[in-house]
């Protein structure tokens, strides 16, 4: 055979597939390619098809075989065995099916014999005393950064529980978290927990408005230290209480990761030494159906005392007021319920040169305005209202209707209706015996729209 | 007008449409509706067979692939979502089971054995049920084997008499109520046919129990160390004793052949040559929904069944793990879901995604009553037999037709108000109002299954013929909507027309379920051998809803013996 390549030749020379002695027009080669396809899947469906045969049982030693039979008269009857067959128009036409069946059930079958068979714990929902995790963070200007999870929950058989998280992103971005958690310290009936962390971001946003337009976003790089010990009591049936100090170091330098933004200004530069010591006190008076919260209120309040202690200058306080309110959809069942949120947080200088910019409290990101970006709004107050309808689609399912407001404020006099935020979406969270396990969310707003994976509760 | 009108569909497009016409009018085929060769009662799957590999049994797999693969597949074999619209419009009949007689019945195999319904059982042997032998509680019983972790604790031991049996014991919460349920389940199972475990109620003495030297254990972190009193004392200390000191448990003798994990309830078994019905396409397994919807037995999957390689070298197909029947659910009581929906039913999220949480599951606003711990949650008004399902997708379950459904309701049916009660008491409950009240529920239960099958097709079984004389055919059958009081024989006729071949020979009325058939010519009809008389039953009934197709069957006489070679019901 030959492909012939000639230019005088009516036509194109797209018509031929090759320019070497053989001819083969591009209509052929397309009958060729049909005969050739249905020639494929038949051969397959026959493979198949024989993979459906059984072994016969003339494949068995026939002194064993013992076949019922009916005598009739002189004449002995032997019944034929019944037999599933499939033609092989019922082969084709279960292609897709079987093809689904090797490219994807039998891996996944495989995969979860092996995982329950060497891995049971896994199927019985414990995590065990301790263990390892991956982790993974999308996301932000590192695009991607991985870790691992480290924990053991009865440290000396004691009881103690000890945690590491370390996330790394690139040599300018990189987490590491200690806790060691010790209950009943001193004959007390609280837990106490100390925590070391470590973190470095090259790019954090600032915003530092209410505004969403003429705003320029600035970024800078921080490196934090901090170390924490806190203890934590409950007071009563309705009531936890947390104390807590922490030393901090904070370095803010330039970012450079800008692109079309710019850093902050040089001003803003400075390595700040802090110490913090703080209260928080919760009262909750939640109804719960299993491990929904389905009625009543929690109010949690909380108040910060930070002072340098370094050469800086900085005295300040921060304080917060959050109020949760479920209540039932009339008529309905109560797992049919509307959650209200009211947060306030406040950061108030008390003297020299007050509060930091970086501890400004701020709005946007997957916990409270879902519908910004992180940190979207900064100022030295910040307020909050949130209206979430939750329902259940399956017991271990929620689906939620949102609308988030927020504002943040350099005075209270500044709060105004027409300055408020506003986002709504919709998610799904996923809710085990001790509550949510993981929510997905999509959040939207005349600033951008959001994807939220989280297993965090916002309230 | 052009099939393929030029330029409007494409060559490839052609090219396909005639490839998948050809495919699917092939697949079109027929059958004779009855046979002049013995009608097959026993489906030869009994050959010895070279002794085939233990498979795991899994916990899990089945539940993730039935529920999640399966259900994608189903989509994806266009076999079955053309058979479904097929049907929807009419052009289609459901895909029946394969291994049906011409009787339309199950012949016995390894699968199946006639029992209640076809031989029916005295109340002895429905109380006996598979049992051979209880433990031996007059000397020791010796621990081989344990699993005490779970909701199930339980030991293998073995009795004075060199028995063994696997000891299982119910939940601290609920005492009586697992094991009565085993009991219950494995008697009913036993004489609707199916191959079960042997299950007795025993009361196990504490102090008569010895633990064998090299039983492990194995602890949280997941070493193994071997077993001590102190194991025992656990499970024996929070559970009530009886007068006797002892505490009341459950024996299942170990069974007769060498254990090869679970059968599936799909495809076949590769290594089993007699394998060669699709599971999902054996009537027994797909009628078994009804018996299962009757106790409530959510939990039937393939980690509830054994396949057992006996001494004559087939596989023998157990039934077993009846602990999820009736009111149990393992040590705990059933919930109202169960039956009502799978555990993760795609039909209801995607329904109540959509409402907004304004559609209300009909469990939701139910709390599990429990009149008495032994008997659990398990009621008869919430049963709806064409929407029970089990915990989760099962293939034959989910590809039973209304002729499968007939099959289980008549097996149903077949157990008389005495039957069950007779079956109830052998649970040993202490609280006689335990009896009474699983009694009358598994009463309700099967009247509310008979009364919705036996309206979906005309429930008229059990043909018989008989040659009085040369000229005379005494022909009887049963009408189960009127044995099973659905209907009642005050409000009921038949329509019976006589055919031989196309040419129908007599047509009348009559309200009996015996009639005689006379013709001078009666035995010349059958001399050529090939052909049979045909009688077309249309049942009237003046109340409720019920089928208004007739049954036809077929009979023949050889050498003056008449005989059944054909029933065929219409859907």
């Amino acid at each position: 055979m030959k492909c012939v390549f000639s230019q005088t030749s009516p036509r194109t020379n797209s018509d031929y597939l090759c320019h070497m002695n053989v001819r083969i027009k591009k209509t052929n080669v397309s009958i060729m390619l049909r005969f050739f396809f249905a020639l494929m899947v038949m051969l397959f469906v026959l493979k198949m098809n024989t993979g459906f045969t059984q072994t016969t049982l003339s494949d068995v030693n026939s002194d064993s075989v013992a076949i019922r039979s009916v005598s009739s008269s002189d004449s002995v009857y032997v019944f034929e065995p019944y037999e599933s067959k499939r033609s092989f128009t019922q082969s084709v036409l279960a292609f897709p099916a079987t093809l689904f069946n090797w490219v994807a059930t039998r891996p996944a079958g495989s995969g979860i014999t092996y995982a329950e068979m060497n891995f049971p714990q896994l199927f019985a929902g414990e995590r065990g005393d301790k263990g390892i995790y991956p982790l993974v963070e999308f996301g932000g200007e590192t695009q991607i950064a991985y870790g691992f999870f480290l924990f053991h929950r009865d440290v000396w058989n004691a009881g103690h529980g000890a945690k590491l998280e370390v996330i790394f992103g690139s040599r300018d971005y990189n987490e590491v978290d200690f806790s060691y958690k010790v209950p009943k310290p001193f004959s007390l009936t609280g837990t106490a927990r100390t925590k070391i962390s470590y973190g470095n971001n090259p790019s954090i946003a600032y915003f530092g408005s209410n505004q969403l337009k003429n705003v320029q976003l600035k970024r800078y790089a921080r490196e934090r230290f901090e170390i924490i010990q806190e203890y934590r009591q409950k007071v009563s049936g309705t009531v936890k209480a947390k104390i807590k100090t922490a030393i901090r170091s904070v370095s803010i330098d330039g970012s450079e990761y800008t692109n079309e933004t710019i850093s902050v200004p040089t001003e803003w530069y400075e390595r700040v030494g802090l110490f913090n010591a703080g209260t928080e006190w919760t009262f909750d008076y939640y109804e719960k159906s299993g491990s929904r919260v389905v009625d009543g209120n929690r109010i949690i309040t909380g108040v910060d005392w930070h002072h340098s202690i370094d050469d800086t200058d900085y005295h300040y306080v921060n304080y917060k007021v959050e109020l949760n309110h479920f209540l039932n959809v009339p008529l309905l069942p109560e797992t049919r319920r509307i959650g209200l949120r009211a947060l306030l947080e406040r950061a108030e200088p008390i003297s020299g040169e007050g509060v930091p910019f970086f501890e400004h409290p701020y709005l946007g990101g997957s916990d409270d305005l879902r519908g910004y970006r992180a940190r979207r709004l900064q100022d030295r107050g910040a307020l909050l209202l949130t209206a979430e309808y939750r329902y259940p689609i399956w017991d271990f399912a929620d689906v939620t209707l949102f609308v988030d407001q927020g504002q943040v404020f350099k005075d209270f006099e500044d709060i105004a209706y027409n300055r408020f935020r506003t986002d709504a979406g919709f998610g799904f969270h996923l809710v085990t015996g001790g509550g949510l396990a993981f929510r997905s969310e999509f959040a939207f707003s005349k600033s951008t729209s959001r994807f939220i994976i989280s297993i965090s509760p916002t309230f | 007008m052009k099939l393929f009108p030029k330029n409007r569909i494409s060559g490839h497009a052609k090219f396909f449409l005639v490839v998948i016409s050809f495919l699917v009018i092939s697949a079109c085929s027929s059958t004779k509706p009855y046979t002049l060769k013995p009608v097959k009662t026993f489906d030869p799957d009994t050959a010895a067979i070279a002794e085939p590999e233990k498979l795991e049994q899994l916990q899990y797999w089945d539940r993730i692939d039935n529920s999640t693969f399966h259900q994608i597949e189903k989509v994806l074999d266009l076999n079955q979502v053309g058979r479904f619209f097929g049907t929807v419009v009419g052009i289609a009949d459901p895909l029946e089971a394969h291994n049906i007689n011409v009787l339309d019945d199950v012949p016995e195999s390894s699968w199946y054995t006639y029992r209640h319904y076809h031989k029916e059982m005295n109340v002895e042997e429905l109380k006996r049920g598979p049992n051979t032998e209880a433990p031996d509680t007059s000397g020791k019983w010796t621990i081989f084997s344990a699993k005490l972790e779970g909701a199930n604790p339980g030991f293998f031991i073995k009795d004075e008499q060199g028995n063994r049996y696997l000891i299982k014991f119910d939940g601290y919460k609920y005492p009586e109520l697992t094991t009565g349920a085993e009991v219950i389940g494995t008697k009913i199972f036993y004489a609707a046919g199916y191959t079960v475990p042997e299950a007795v109620i025993t009361n196990v003495d504490p102090n008569q129990i010895e633990i064998k030297d090299g039983v492990l254990m194995e602890n949280p972190d997941g070493s193994e160390r071997q077993m001590v009193r102190a194991d025992l004392d656990v499970i024996f200390d929070v559970r009530p004793v009886n007068e006797q000191g002892k505490i009341r448990a459950l024996a299942s003798k170990f069974v007769n052949g060498i254990p090869k994990g679970p059968w599936n309830f799909e495809g076949t078994r590769d290594d089993d040559p007699n394998d060669r019905v699709d599971h999902e396409h054996r009537r027994e397994i797909r009628g078994m929904r009804i018996i299962s919807s009757w106790l409530n037995d959510t939990d039937r999957r393939d980690a509830n069944t054994m396949a057992v390689y006996n001494p004559d070298g087939y596989i023998d197909h157990y039934v077993q793990d009846f602990g999820n029947t009736l009111g149990a659910n393992g040590g705990n009581i059933h919930k109202p879901i169960y039956g009502q929906a799978y555990l993760i039913d795609l039909r209801y999220i995607m329904l109540q995604t959509a409402a907004l949480g304004f559609y209300v599951n009909s469990w939701e606003t139910v709390d599990a009553e429990v009149p008495l711990k032994s008997v659990g949650y398990f009621k008869a008004d919430r049963l709806k037999p064409e929407g029970w399902v089990s915990a989760h997708p099962l293939p034959p379950f989910e590809n039973m037709t209304i002729s499968d459904a007939f099959w289980g309701a008549k097996i149903v049916s077949s157990f008389s108000d005495e039957d069950i009660r007779a079956i109830v008491e052998t649970a040993d409950y202490s609280d006689q109002r335990a009896v009474d009240y699983l009694t009358e529920t598994l009463i309700k239960r099967r009247d509310i299954i008979s009364e919705y099958w036996f309206t979906k097709i005309n429930p008229l079984d059990k043909f018989s013929a008989e040659l009085i004389d040369e000229h005379t055919l005494f022909i009887s059958f049963t009408d189960l909507g009127v044995e099973s009081g659905v209907y009642s024989s005050d409000e009921t006729e038949y329509e019976f027309k006589f055919s031989i071949g196309e040419e129908e020979i007599l047509k009348f009325k009559y309200s009996e379920t015996e009639l005689l058939f006379r013709s001078p010519e009666l035995l010349e009809i059958f001399k050529q051998g090939t052909d049979v008389l045909k009688l077309s039953i249309k049942s009237m009934r003046a109340e409720k809803d019920f089928n208004k197709k007739p049954v036809d069957v077929y009979i023949t006489v050889e050498e003056y013996t008449p005989r059944i070679v054909g029933i065929n019901r219409q859907e």
